[in-house]
């Protein structure tokens, strides 16, 4: 199985949901402001590299894990991977996480600041606090892929 | 809603030519049929768009991928709309399509296509034809260039 987490821009929610889930983060306490700055990718793309997909690493059973930013769009990029993996007879499940609904105020103001203003400074740290905020339920949300991931298989 | 494509099966030695459009089919239709016959007229562009709407697409889809047409050659035609930006969707198709096994089937070429700025009505009319065919042309010659490289 392939797992892609998804969501904005693929380079804040997305990233730390994949590092949960990868168990690059820890999953006891919310993550601190140095332990994101660590994570690849977090915070370090722009909108041009929204659409391509970052690999973050493995989960436990050897499964590829990345990050996909598709702006707004995530069900409709979501309808049309499924349609093209159908295309190409792709061989093994692709999984899509959306993690859109977890992107709390503070971190899209933090991002627009670092990444679109080019801004981090000033962005960063609403970002790590948004994180830290909707860390419970991105935690949730990785739980729950774990216990049923055919429920976000693409069909 | 989510398209069914198995009406041309694929073999992984043939190149996927995805024609995109944003917010209506119609202009990936018009390039993907230009592209199969380059003496059409806009006239039987659009008529053949109609045609294969009625065969394919019973309900108006905002968002699909679907088989067009499979070319001598080596290649298939497809055609794909829905509302994300044309680059977001050529890149993430190109990043799928290098999850395939050894690095990717190599075989992909996306080309989106303009004209989501005007109203509905203008790109379905066909006012996209100029664009359509500066489109077509840049594919044409994207997929001479890689058959030279072979």
């Amino acid at each position: 199985m392939i797992v892609i987490f998804q969501c904005y821009g693929g380079t804040h929610t997305s990233v730390v949901a994949a590092s949960v889930y990868t168990r690059a983060l820890p999953r006891g306490r919310p993550p601190r402001v140095r332990d994101l700055a660590a994570l690849p990718y977090f915070d370090r793309l722009g909108h041009g590299q929204m659409g391509n997909l970052h690999f973050i690493g493995k989960d436990q059973e050897g499964n590829l894990v990345f990050a996909l930013g598709s702006a707004g769009w995530g069900d409709e990029i979501r309808q049309l991977i499924a349609s093209f993996l159908a295309v190409i007879d792709f061989p093994q499940p692709v999984a899509v996480v959306e993690c859109l609904k977890y992107v709390t105020p503070l971190t899209r103001l933090g991002g627009i600041l670092s990444r679109r203003l080019g801004l981090p400074r000033f962005g960063r740290p609403l970002v790590s606090l948004g994180v830290k905020r909707s860390f419970p339920l991105l935690l949730q949300l990785v739980e729950t892929f774990e216990q049923d991931p055919s429920f976000f298989l693409l069909k | 809603m989510t398209s069914k494509t198995a009406s041309i099966s694929w073999s992984n030695t043939e190149l996927i030519v995805v024609y995109y459009s944003r917010g209506s089919v119609v202009p990936a239709l018009l390039a993907a049929a230009l592209h199969r016959d380059p003496e059409i007229s806009l006239e039987q562009g659009l008529r053949c768009a109609a045609v294969w709407k009625t065969t394919h697409l019973p309900e108006e889809a905002s968002v699909m991928l679907k088989p067009f047409s499979r070319l001598e050659g080596g290649y298939i035609l497809f055609v794909a709309t829905a509302n994300a930006a044309p680059g977001l969707v050529e890149r993430t198709l190109m990043a799928v399509d290098h999850l395939f096994p050894r690095g990717g089937t190599n075989r992909l070429l996306v080309a989106p296509l303009p004209g989501f700025r005007r109203p509905r009505r203008e790109i379905e009319a066909g006012t996209l034809w100029p664009e359509i065919t500066a489109v077509v042309g840049q594919v044409r010659l994207q997929l001479a260039l890689r058959e030279a490289r072979v």
